[in-house]
């Protein structure tokens, strides 16, 4: 076995650096397949990260030396594997452009032939490396046609899929809605997908380089560096797919931003649905998600107090800067004025405080505050 | 009333079910898909001057062979404007029959071109079991909705955003 088939298939990352990066990527992809599994975009994220493990776990050499021990595989097949599983990586990457720039499903022999490509191309580079395999080399030793058309085999997809993925997280930042996390996250994708791409494409530049039998600086450099450039990004990229795992778990323990929109909008909605039931849908407190009650709270909360509207003081209907507090009390003497047979104005648009969402809150949250005296529906 | 039981929480999932889409969506995916399941165009019409009578708050399908029109109020929140169009699009996917409708120049179709209109649904409350039936699979979709109110937009940077968040 020669000396830089070991260098390119064993990591030479010490335990205390990769082993916490591997549990990331265990846990991350447990979580999600617990908690993150709906969609086929978050079915195929998590598969690129179950790929990116067994890549990583196929070069620690305690793995290695299990497998060589226990089966008749030689590290150079073992090498072969963990490439393989890098490409499968790559179907899961081209799934996932293709999951979310249409929004129909992917069909299943969509699926099927990505992973079926791949399980053509692994037999091939198979075929391309047998003589470095027999001869206990690495492929980039063999100095041949062969070194270039293995790399290029290997390294191709995967650039071609993250210049998509790059593309789409540079619409985000262009894309003026979306949070500050979705922001953070997409930078830390366009980071990890930028080493990543350029992980892929200097091995082609390399297997081309040894395949002309030129060895300088650039192709020992980057026979030293898979993992430096490899575990990291993946661990970075699961970590940033891993937060709908925590989402979810503070679902599940009533910990979320949703949640608390339902407490804070309850006392307003439970005293509107009741004086106005036909606002109100049966069940809406009981929808099992706190995401699906806050819309119906919202909604029900909007509907109420549109409803409202020509009830209310003129003044009081179209002011815009009203203090929530004094929002309140408008809409509690609409409300008696409504139940005592009062006659409304004339039917009047909506005003730009009814449909900002932030205001409902607001308003909600002076709700529940106002005094015990205040006269209740 | 309508029943939250099973028989129709297992029926409301057996409409959405049949929807072949990823969310989040934008209104106008979702329709472009809804015009190919059922081989008839939509349209998406906001009220327009008279839209402040106490009839037209909410939301209006009128439908006929070939097409199916849409009235939304544009005034109110984004939220409750795309609550509106999929309790409509509720009533589509849950087959259900409108009321005959002979049109006329009225409120109601105002600045509609009625050409090929022969029935419209229009929700006052939720008491009849259509109307909730409809709320529901509205809810359900407009949750999942993300984006303006127009037929062009595109969901991919929702869908992208979505995999860092919670959908539902």
């Amino acid at each position: 076995m020669s000396s830089m088939l070991q260098l390119e298939a064993t990591s030479s990352l010490p335990a205390w650096a990769s082993d916490p990066m591997l549990l990331i990527l265990g846990v991350v992809i447990v979580g999600r397949i617990v908690f993150v599994r709906e969609r086929q975009l978050d079915q195929q994220i998590t598969w690129l990260l179950f790929w990116w493990l067994c890549a990583a776990l196929l070069r620690e050499p305690w793995l290695q030396n299990l497998l060589m021990d226990a089966t008749p595989l030689t590290l150079s097949d073992i090498r072969l594997l963990t490439h393989a599983a890098a490409m499968f990586g790559a179907a899961s990457l081209y799934l996932i452009v293709r999951a979310f720039s249409n929004v129909r499903r992917v069909r299943r022999r969509t699926i099927v032939g990505a992973y079926a490509l791949i399980a053509v191309l692994v037999p091939v580079m198979a075929w391309i490396s047998a003589p470095a395999r027999s001869s206990g080399v690495a492929i980039e030793e063999l100095h041949t046609w062969r070194t270039a058309a293995y790399m290029v085999i290997y390294s191709l997809p995967m650039p071609l899929a993250l210049a998509a993925v790059a593309a789409a997280c540079v619409r985000v930042f262009r894309h003026g809605d979306e949070t500050r996390l979705t922001r953070i996250c997409a930078a830390v994708i366009l980071l990890t997908g930028s080493i990543s791409a350029f992980d892929h494409l200097s091995r082609i530049v390399n297997g081309v380089m040894l395949s002309l039998d030129m060895q300088n600086a650039f192709t020992t450099w980057r026979s030293e560096s898979n993992d430096v450039l490899f575990l990291p990004a993946a661990t970075a990229l699961a970590i940033a797919v891993g937060i709908p795992i925590i989402a979810a778990v503070q679902a599940r323990r009533s910990n979320d931003s949703s949640s608390a929109a339902v407490i804070t909008l309850a006392p307003m909605w439970k005293d509107l649905s009741t004086a106005l039931p036909t606002i109100s849908l049966q069940g809406t407190s009981t929808l099992s998600s706190s995401i699906e009650r806050e819309h119906r709270m919202r909604i029900e909360c909007e509907d109420a107090l549109y409803e409202l509207l020509p009830f209310m003081d003129t003044e009081a209907r179209g002011a815009e800067d009203l203090d929530p507090v004094e929002r309140c009390a408008a809409i509690t003497d609409a409300l008696e004025r409504r139940l005592d047979g009062g006659m409304p104005s004339a039917p009047v648009p909506a005003p730009a405080w009814l449909a900002d969402e932030d205001e409902l809150l607001r308003i909600a949250d002076a709700w529940s505050k106002r005094p015990a005296t205040t006269s209740l529906v | 009333m309508a029943s939250w039981g099973g028989r129709r929480r297992e029926a409301l999932a057996h409409v959405l079910a049949r929807v072949p889409l990823q969310p989040p969506w934008t209104v106008g995916e979702f329709l472009t898909w809804l015009e190919e399941d059922t081989g008839r165009t939509v349209e998406l019409v906001p009220w327009t001057g008279s839209a402040f009578e106490p009839d037209n708050r909410c939301g209006l399908l009128l439908g006929g062979p070939n097409r199916y029109v849409i009235r939304y109020d544009a005034t109110r929140s984004v939220r409750h404007q795309r609550q509106q169009i999929f309790h409509e699009v509720g009533h589509v996917l849950c087959q259900h029959p409108g009321e005959k409708f002979r049109p006329t120049a009225s409120v109601l179709t105002e600045g509609l071109n009625l050409a090929g209109i022969e029935y419209m649904m229009q929700r006052s409350t939720f008491d009849s079991p259509t109307e909730a039936e409809a709320e529901l699979v509205g809810t359900q979709l407009a949750v999942l909705s993300r984006g303006p109110i127009d037929l062009d937009s595109e969901g991919e940077v929702h869908r992208i955003a979505g995999t860092f968040e919670r959908l539902r």
